[in-house]
């Protein structure tokens, strides 16, 4: 004969793991069944008698033993402080970082992308019509360069000269 | 002074380079932690490797060991994850029973106590080495290493009511074994 109350909870008493209501509970039902009488009573002699450490615990060899007390007794201490951290915390310093990482990564890409799309569009100059609109010089690589900045200059110029509406790209190669 | 009470102080002793510290702890647990493990591998030899690579698991982590919990129960945890280490890594848990059933009263030496008790702790040894390796396991963590159910769940991987069913199996069949043996009962 089995008590499923035994079953489920019987064992977690005697470890002391049950919760103050569940004890009460289980106290009440135990008063009641002889079935969770019996195995309570059963079980505790049984751990007296036959289930203590003096019964179940062995020895190892003296020199085993020496050994790891001489290799064990001083502690490792940690370099720095934040390995005193909780594992959580710890976790988490790691889990931040790879996220930084991934963003700054994610962003200088997206960086460099834009950077090489610009420089497909660098031949094209933008015109803005209307009050006080500038014209923009063409970017010049090699602006460092005399001739390639007198070119410059001369193609502002004449291109000031022409009436403009709205955004004209010119192309540099328009010379 | 509870236990508990006891550890820590041993503990902060370890933590603090006091060579007592340690000692003491080695001293109190290290006849269940060997119990634990030679019965879980029915190999002295292994079991010595195997305790040793318990305690140095537990130099090298214990600054991160919770102290408010049980220190036996942690040492017990690593000596376990140890033992099954060892086992999937040599792959032998198939054969694991077998050994074991012919290593029974012949590896284990037994202290000498009276001839009654002698003959006792060898029967319900013998009894507790025919068990099934998992339920061996839940009945060693409990009644040698005192570890709660909920904790030996989380070690084993499982539910704890699994962990409970194994104790309640390992309990029924040690008492089969030491009535096969002429033991009726306490």
């Amino acid at each position: 004969m089995e008590c499923n109350i035994w079953n489920e909870q019987g064992l977690l008493y005697t470890s002391e793991e049950l919760s103050e209501a569940e004890v009460k509970t289980f106290k009440a039902h135990l008063e009641q069944c002889t079935i969770c009488q019996q195995e309570l009573d059963q079980y505790r002699k049984e751990k007296e008698a036959w289930f203590s450490p003096e019964m179940l615990e062995e020895t190892p060899s003296l020199e085993v033993g020496k050994e790891i007390v001489r290799l064990c007794s001083n502690p490792v201490k940690p370099t720095s402080s934040f390995l005193l951290f909780p594992a959580y915390v710890k976790n988490l310093f790691y889990a931040l970082v790879v996220l930084a990482v991934g963003f700054g990564g994610g962003a200088y890409y997206t960086g460099v992308r834009f950077a090489a799309k610009a420089e497909k569009e660098e031949g094209t100059v933008v015109k803005m019509a209307g009050k006080g609109n500038e014209t923009l010089a063409p970017i010049n690589r090699d602006a460092s360069n005399d001739s390639s900045a007198e070119e410059n200059d001369t193609l502002i110029n004449r291109r000031n000269e022409i009436p403009l509406q709205g955004v004209i790209p010119v192309n540099q190669e328009d010379e | 002074m509870t236990d508990k009470e006891e550890d820590r102080i041993l503990f902060d002793k370890w933590m603090k380079g006091d060579p007592q510290g340690f000692s003491k702890i080695y001293e109190k647990y290290n006849q269940r932690l060997f119990g634990f493990l030679i019965k879980m591998t029915f190999d002295e030899g292994l079991a010595e490797d195997l305790m040793q690579e318990t305690f140095f698991a537990a130099l090298r982590n214990a600054h991160q060991f919770d102290r408010n919990r049980n220190l036996l129960s942690w040492f017990y945890g690593i000596a376990h994850k140890k033992a099954i280490d060892h086992f999937r890594h040599k792959k032998v848990e198939k054969d694991h029973k077998e050994e074991g059933e012919k290593a029974v009263g012949s590896k284990i030496d037994v202290p000498d106590k009276d001839a009654h008790n002698k003959r006792i702790r060898e029967l319900v040894n013998e009894a507790v080495l025919t068990l099934d390796p998992t339920q061996r396991e839940v009945f060693l963590l409990r009644e040698l290493g005192g570890v709660p159910f909920k904790e030996i769940a989380a070690t084993m991987d499982c539910p704890v009511n699994t962990a409970l069913g194994r104790m309640r199996l390992a309990l029924k069949n040690i008492r089969k074994e030491l009535q096969k043996r002429g033991v009726h009962g306490v």
